[in-house]
């Protein structure tokens, strides 16, 4: 996933690039001006613009091609006035882009829910918060070496290994409730083991399954209970 | 009963452990991430139940069921549901899917428990699958679930199987003595049936393949006892 980050202010350019950090797989880049914008458009094939609505002070709506945008800006009547010419309020945000804001984003743009069902973990838990705790330090601990490997698999195109792997995250993603992401993964799995389709397309598929395994991380930290 | 946790998976062994103490009879003594350590501590320790996961690097759950000699039960605990017929040719007590519900594993534990006491109750032989018999002076293999009945013939036992009759020279007395009593019963002095064969019994007869039985009024209340009705 590429993002477009158009922003003029240096200090809100460093506090985007690291919150992106914290979703790997996200690559984002900047732009300070309407111009350089256009310009990085035409050559990179980016998959959001986060814009700010005033660029070196002057206001600016311009999106160009089919890029889906997202506004920013400081002031919030600005961005009701916005929303009011009918820009749907899902693709205006308040600065300080929060972590949240971000989250959002990369869930309209993944279609997947990380929002987990902790039903099996409660079951088991009778309560016991402490062992809730620690199946998800477990989770947060094991995760990003799965992700690694499903990732260094897939580039090297080897289709069996890749279903194992997906296989492997699957017991997790189900004991964390994670359903959105458990049909995503199992249909890929299924078609990862019998072949069913080219390496570039199951990495097409494959990506917006990294991303949200990225943002079941993310999800879980916050609901530890310290 | 004592038993082990064999998962390359901490999130699963910690659940697993945490489902055992749920159950008054389990005490979980140990945890593996590794079958091979799992081994080792098995030739030195008594266990009488393993969790075994089937897909762990390096060693499959499959790969310990071949290795362990005098396995002690076992219920798989695995995301994989391809396995399930595989798995009961090694002898598994059970298969269960995860994430482990509660209710599926008190399910599991306690076919476990049963069956162990079952066999306590039925003495030492019974959890022996098998018996030899001496055929024109070869020792022949006889699975207990292909014996149909046995019918006493003078000096001979003849044992009926659903493929073949084997003629023993014994007598029904040594066999009353040496079969096990819970899949066993002396239904006529003459007879020895498979309680796990039996169709229908009517009056004082069982029906067992194509054959009918003839059932000894001394023998029936017996019968009748062992028999699982309602």
């Amino acid at each position: 996933m590429q993002i477009l980050y158009v922003e003029d202010d240096k200090f809100d350019q460093l506090a985007f690039k690291r919150i992106l950090k914290k979703i790997p797989s996200i690559s984002v880049e900047i732009a300070t001006s309407h111009n350089e914008m256009r310009e990085k458009v035409e050559v990179n094939a980016y998959d959001i613009i986060i814009r700010d609505i005033y660029l070196n002070g002057a206001k600016n709506l311009d999106t160009p091609g089919n890029i889906p945008v997202y506004f920013t800006s400081g002031s919030k009547p600005v961005l009701e006035q916005l929303s009011k010419k009918s820009i749907d309020s899902k693709f205006l945000l308040l600065k300080p882009i929060r972590l949240q804001d971000v989250q959002k984003i990369v869930t309209d743009y993944t279609n997947i829910s990380t929002e987990p069902d902790f039903s099996q973990i409660d079951e088991w838990a009778d309560g016991d918060e402490h062992f809730k705790n620690e199946l998800i330090t477990y989770y947060l601990d094991e995760i990003p070496s799965q992700i690694q490997k499903i990732e260094e698999v897939a580039l090297e195109g080897d289709l069996k290994k890749l279903a194992d792997l997906l296989h492997a995250v699957l017991t997790k993603l189900r004991t964390f409730g994670f359903h959105d992401l458990v049909n995503k993964v199992s249909k890929l799995e299924y078609n990862a083991r019998n072949n069913d389709l080219a390496m570039s397309v199951c990495n097409q598929r494959l990506e917006p399954i990294i991303i949200a395994l990225h943002q079941t991380r993310l999800t879980l930290r916050t609901k530890r209970i310290t | 009963m004592k038993c082990i946790i064999i998962d390359d998976e901490k999130i699963a062994r910690a659940a697993l452990k945490k489902l055992c103490e749920k159950v008054d009879f389990l005490e979980s003594v140990a945890e593996f991430n590794n079958p091979l350590e799992a081994i080792d501590f098995l030739n030195r320790e008594e266990i009488d139940l393993v969790f075994l996961d089937i897909h762990m690097p390096d060693f499959s759950g499959f790969d310990f069921l071949s290795s362990v000699k005098n396995v002690p039960e076992v219920i798989i605990t695995t995301s994989d549901d391809n396995f399930g017929v595989q798995a009961f040719e090694y002898d598994v007590s059970d298969y269960i899917l995860k994430p482990v519900s509660t209710p599926r594993f008190i399910k599991a534990v306690n076919k476990v428990r049963d069956e162990r006491m079952s066999a306590e109750r039925n003495g030492p032989d019974s959890k022996e699958k098998h018996i030899f018999i001496n055929v024109n002076s070869r020792l022949v293999r006889l699975n207990y679930d292909d014996i149909l009945f046995m019918e006493a013939r003078g000096d001979y036992v003849q044992i009926q199987t659903p493929k073949k009759k084997h003629l023993v020279h014994a007598t029904m007395k040594r066999f009353a003595e040496k079969l096990p009593p819970n899949r066993f019963v002396q239904v006529h002095r003459s007879y020895i049936v498979n309680i796990n064969k039996i169709v229908d019994i009517e009056d004082n007869s069982i029906l067992i393949a194509e054959e009918i039985i003839p059932i000894s009024r001394s023998n029936k209340e017996e019968l009748l006892n062992r028999l699982n009705t309602i």
